[in-house]
Order: structure tokens, then sequence, then C-alpha cells
């Protein structure tokens, strides 16, 4: 039987000191958005993102002051900060949204700002269409911060100790160091995304003025809608997503961000290091490709039987783009998604549950099972089928490309296999609550449930402010649980237990 | 845990609910501005919760056709909401219609006519935006409509925070699956006029918000010099 150890004060002092520096950069974070609402003229939402940027430095400075502690963080300490910090962390990010006034209550605000961090996108937002510009600003910061890893990136700017983040580094969901040392690695992803943000920014703002918005309108929603498509994020500027600006110049534009959002870190580095050939030997984006392109098809299919689409365009700019969304676990629609139930028939929206279900590649933005443990699980499959098959003598070695020509291990299999199990898991448990309250079908309980625990964000309708409050608490759950990847969430689950049970 | 430990959690937690409860009074007293009631006498979307949508709304003999492209338009089958087109897209596709609501966000002028989202929520059509009432109806909801031509020019200023944009009535043709928005549902214009002008709505500026929000910005930044001071002697 496992013995756990008490943890001692010592150990609380080191996880509430890094908790509290990341809650402190997070307070930091609304700085921008309180600037905007002060230029803007928008008062009431400037001192609201004021108050809520005090507090969370108020809290960080506090914890820092009172437990600063010398003693070094261990991977335990890691893990637990890590799943302690994107619990906390929303509970601040949600103060200015709770006071602009577009939330019925706290729960609702909770909700979008672990949404917003954990890059899903589902929403409990009212009056989106009338929001403030620097609370629109807001919601969309949290996801360029999220789907950047907050922790890695204040702790490794704040903390100024790169071995002692190592830990927290594997405890947000990111697999593989990039770069020998983990705080040039999170300096390499934020360089990443800054030349991304200025290049698809500008992008985006002249498919703006294309589309008929005025130059600063088009600004505004070009930097939204570059940080909800390359943080894979889901929310938007407006209630009706990327259906308002009815323009292909856009939609193309998005697809190539939400591209560059799925892909790995690690990709993007081969990239830009010049190695284009990775892109067709790494297992993970030939099992993207493969997944992108069987539930396109299968949508395509759908779409023709159900009659929403007859011809081409409709096809690719409505039905093509939604499965990008999908698997990208993206979640901006390009309509009203509630035609996913009423007018796509069942095969096509059963393909969007499947491409959100993968989702995108590890270490990524993404979220989903990830196509790199698809991979794996798929070819350890193959493998056993291939030494049954085989005489009993024969030696039977897979391999697979991530950067350079691996060995597939029994650990890595089991590995891959246990975490999308977890996840299959957790998309079937969501649905069953649903399905207890006799509201809604399997078909739409499995879709909002699967959007909530992917991370895809793409609803139909069941993630309302007027949901029963313990679904929204399952969502929010769901939310916490796919963007940590499972194990951060059970470090502090036995932290817990073994601060109640353990051994002294 | 020692007397200095008590005090210290007692401390955080009184911290904490102060916060909270502050949050709280601050979301429940903001002031607000009343609106008066945008469209008399027609349809409340929102008072009507008994609204059951069955696809299966029952249309007058003769004006069960479709339109075929360069038919004339007949008269309209009558008001529709934007729920019930989309709950039942294919009961009214290519029939022509009557349709009211708020123009938001932006008018998209281009290709000789502009693109409008005209939502017909609560938020448009009864109270107004919700910064200015706080009465919380739910999510947006709304259609995507094409003012080809003239048409273009009657809407003048879309809603955006603090303000309740112009509300426009509308007849149009709409598609399911309009091949000039690669298959959107739309409601392509045939008419438009004003129904009410826009309006400001922009609540007044909350005072104690204020004052809260520098109490924690002050308390913040003593926060961080003091932090940055125990550093220092460090």
């Amino acid at each position: 039987m496992a013995v756990f150890l008490r943890p001692d004060r010592d150990d609380v002092r080191v996880i509430g000191f890094y908790v509290g520096k990341v809650i402190f950069g997070i307070g930091l974070l609304h700085l921008p958005a309180a600037l905007v609402a002060a230029a803007l003229g928008e008062w009431n939402p400037f001192t609201a993102l004021l108050i809520g940027g005090g507090a969370a430095i108020a809290f960080g400075r506090v914890t820092e002051l009172s437990l600063r502690t010398r003693k070094r963080l261990d991977w335990s300490h890691g893990m637990v900060t890590v799943a302690l910090s994107w619990l906390i962390g929303p509970v601040f990010a949600a103060i200015p949204l709770y006071l602009s006034g577009n939330f019925g209550t706290y729960l609702d605000a909770y909700f979008d700002a672990m949404s917003g961090l954990t890059c899903t996108g589902l929403t409990l937002i009212q009056d989106l269409d009338h929001a403030a510009v620097a609370i629109n600003l807001w919601r969309h910061l949290l996801h360029f911060a999220g789907g950047q890893g907050i922790v890695i990136v204040v702790l490794s700017m704040l903390a100024g100790g790169g071995a002692q983040v190592g830990t927290m580094y594997f405890g947000e969901g990111r697999d593989e160091r990039i770069l020998p040392n983990i705080v040039r690695t999170s300096q390499f992803i934020y360089l990443v995304a800054f030349v991304y943000l200025g290049a698809g920014t500008i992008a985006l703002t002249l498919a703006g003025l294309v589309a008929g918005l005025e130059p600063g309108r088009s600004l505004f929603h070009g930097l939204l809608l570059f940080m909800t498509t390359f943080d894979t994020g889901g929310f938007a500027p407006m209630s009706v997503s990327a259906a308002y600006y009815h323009s292909v110049t856009y939609e193309v534009t998005l697809i190539v961000l939400m591209f560059a959002g799925a892909f790995s870190f690690a990709v993007h580095y081969q990239l830009w290091s010049g190695d284009r050939r990775e892109l067709l030997r790494n297992l993970e984006a030939r099992t993207l490709g493969l997944s992108l392109v069987a539930i396109t098809l299968l949508a395509l299919v759908g779409l023709g039987r159900a009659g929403a689409f007859t011809t081409a365009e409709p096809l690719y700019r409505k039905g093509v783009f939604t499965m990008i969304s999908a698997q990208t676990t993206t979640g901006v629609s390009f309509g009203p998604t509630r035609l996913f139930v009423t007018d796509w028939g069942l095969l096509a929206p059963a393909a969007i549950v499947g491409g959100m279900a993968i989702g995108g590649m590890a270490s990524s933005t993404a979220g989903g099972i990830k196509a790199i443990r698809v991979g794996i699980a798929a070819k350890g499959l193959w493998r056993d089928i291939r030494r049954v098959l085989l005489p009993e003598s024969a030696l039977v070695v897979s391999t697979y490309h991530a950067g350079r020509r691996r060995v597939l291990s029994d650990d890595q299999i089991r590995a891959a296999v246990v975490i999308l199990l977890l996840y299959l898991l957790t998309y079937l448990g969501g649905a069953m609550l649903i399905l207890f309250y006799g509201r809604w079908e399997f078909t739409e309980a499995m879709f909002e449930s699967t959007a909530a625990a992917s991370n895809g964000g793409l609803s139909i309708g069941i993630a309302t402010p007027e949901a029963p409050i313990p679904l929204k608490l399952a969502f929010i759950i769901q939310m916490w649980l796919g963007r940590l990847e499972f194990m951060a969430v059970f470090a502090l689950v036995g932290y817990l237990i073994a601060t109640i049970r353990g051994r002294t | 845990m020692s007397t200095r430990g008590l005090w210290i959690a007692l401390a955080a937690v009184a911290a904490v609910v102060a916060t909270a409860a502050t949050i709280g009074v601050l979301h429940s007293t903001r002031p607000s501005v009343e609106l008066e009631h945008v469209l008399p006498g027609a349809p409340d979307p929102s008072a009507d919760s008994d609204l059951h949508i069955t696809c299966q709304r029952t249309l007058p003999e003769h004006l069960r056709v479709t339109i075929e492209a360069g038919q004339d338009f007949p008269e309209p089958v009558g008001r529709v909401i934007s729920t019930e087109v989309i709950e039942c897209p294919t009961n009214f596709d290519r029939h022509h219609v009557e349709f009211v609501g708020e123009v938001v966000g932006d008018v998209l002028r281009r290709d000789g006519g502009a693109w409008v989202l005209m939502n017909d929520d609560a938020y448009a059509l009864e109270h107004g935006p919700l910064q200015a009432h706080g009465r919380y109806s739910g999510g947006n909801t709304g259609l995507a409509v094409w003012l080809d031509g003239a048409l273009a020019d009657i809407a003048d200023q879309p809603g955006r925070y603090g303000v309740r944009g112009d509300i426009l009535h509308v007849t149009g043709v709409l598609l399911r699956n309009d091949p000039a928005d690669g298959g959107g549902l739309t409601l392509r214009a045939t008419d438009a006029r004003v129904v009410a002008e826009a309006e400001e709505v922009r609540p007044p500026v909350d005072v104690t918000q204020a004052v809260v929000a520098f109490v924690l910005v002050v308390a913040a930044v003593a926060l961080a010099a003091a932090d940055r001071a125990a550093r220092r002697r460090r």
C-alpha cells in the first residue's frame, strides 16, 4: 500500500509562494485592458479592471512577503502549484468580468475566466454585442496568457529559477523541452507568439478593412481574433463569431492562424530552423492531417445527406472550415452553432465531436487528447498486431519521428493510452451528468461535454447562463482537467489526501 | 498554530470575506439608465416564455410559395424571430418575411451594399443594452442581413457599449444557404425602414467602484514597495 508523507509547513509555504507569483502576474495582465478602457473613456470597466488587477497584485505580494522560503521546489510542489494556480487564477480574472455587469452571477464570471485561461471558448456572457471594448479585450487576453501557459511564463520571467520551474513546465501540459533550458524554452514560446501576434494582427486588420470595417474597429477585431485563433481559444468579439464578417479573406486568414496555434512549439522551432520536412515526417503532424481528412470527409458526406449544403463553396466555407476549427480545438464558428443540431443532420456534428476529442498537437495551444497520443496508441496497436502475425522469434521494433527518429517503448504507449482513456472517461462522464437532467439528447450531451473537456469550445447551446449550477461546475472542472491533462490535478488531490491521511 | 499565525490566518480570511462582500455589493448597486420600450405594440420575444418552437408554423395557403430566381416578391408571410428561424431553417428557406431588430456592431459596407447583424433579443427590442438596466435575459440572438444599394445608408448607428443602435424593420427573403455568403443563413432585404433611432444609454460613472479601485491600487503599490524594500534588506 502506498504511503504518503504529510506535507509540512515548508511544503505549504513553497507552494503558496509560487502560486502568489503567478497571481501577481495575472494582476499585471489587467493593465493593458485597463489602459484601453481609460483611452476609450469606458470608466466603469476601467475601475473594474483596476479592482481585479489590484486584488491580484495585493494577493500575490502578501503571499510572497509572508510565505517566502528557501525550500526548493520539487516535482510534487511544481505539479500542485500549477493545479492551484489554474484554479485560483480565474478567481481574480473573474472580478472585472463580474463587475462589468455582463454576468448574472460570480459563478458565470468564474466560468468564463476559466474558459478564457484554458482556451476553451464556452461562454456564459450576456449581451456580448453591447459589451465594453476593454472587457472584450480582457476576455481575449486571458486566451493569450493561458495559451502560452501562465505559470511557466510568469515564473520563468519572475522566479529567476529555471531549474525549479521545470516541473511546472510539464505540469502545464507541455511534453518536451524545445531548448535545453526551460527558461529559454518559455522565452522561445513567447517569441513565436509575439511574432505571430504582429503578423497575424496586421493580416486580420487588412482583411477587416477589405470586409468593410472601419480602421479602428478592424484593428480591434483583428487583435482579438488573432488571440482567439492562435491560442485556439474560441471567444469572439461578437456573438455570431466568424460568421460576422461574411468574408472569405477573413476566414482563410483565421484558418492559417488556427493551424499555427495547433502546431506544437517544437514543430515551430523546426520550421523556424529551416527544417520544413519535419511537417511531413513528424508523427503528430501526420496524425493530425489524417484525422482532419477523415473527419472532414465524414462531415462532407453528412452535410450532403442532410441537404444542408449542396454546392462546393458552402461545403468549404462552412463545412471544411468548421472541421478545422473543431480539430484545432479553436471553437470559432462560421454560423449559428445551433444549426449543428437543427440543420446539419447527425453525421457532421459527430465528426465535429471526433475532431475536438482528438485535438491538436501536444505542447501547442490546442486541447483534446492530442495527436501524438493517438499516433502512439495507433503505432502501439500496429506493433502488437505485427507481433501476433510474425514468427515468435521475430524482433518487432516500432519507431516514430518527432524532431528525430525515436524507438517506441512500452512506457510511452502505456502513458499515451492512459491519458487517452482519461479524456474519453471525462467526455463520457460529463455527458452522463448532462443526460441526468433529461432535457437533452445523448448526441447533444456528448457534443457539449467533449467541447468542455477537450477545450474545443464549439457549443450547441447547453452551456448557457440558464444551465443548472452543477452542470456549470462540471464544465469548469472538465475545462481545468483538460487543459492540465489530468496529472497536475491528480497531484493536487493526492496532496490533499496526504495532508489528511499522510504519515509525518 | 502559534498566536501570531492564528492572527495572520484570521486576517487573511477577513480580507477575503471583505473583498468578496465588496465585489458583491458593487455588482448589485451598479447605476442604471431606464430606457423606454423600444417598439410599442410589437411581439416581445423575451416576454413569451411559453413560446415553443415546433417548426410547424401555419402559413396562409396563398403565401406558401417560395421565391425562385427572377420572380417578383410576394406579400411577406409575416414577422419572424431569429430563434425560430435558427431552429427551423428549412421552414423559412426562400420565404419573403419581415424581421425587426437592432443593428449591432458595425455596418460592413462593400460590394454595393452592406452586411449588418440585427439582433431581436430583449436587449435590442425590450429593455436595451444590459449595462443600462441590469435585467439579465441570456445571450444575444439575431440574423445576418444584407442591405443592398441605397438600403445600406439606412443603418447609421449600430449598437455598441453605451449605445442602443438603430432599430430597423426589414422585409426580405430568408435564405438557409445563401450562395453569396458561402452558404450562410441570411436575410436579403428588399425593403427597410428605421423604427427607432439609436440612443445613448451609457450608465453614469460608478463612484463607489472608483473609490474601491483607488484604495486597492494604493494597497497594491504599497505592498509592491514593501516587497522591494524587503528584498533590498536581504
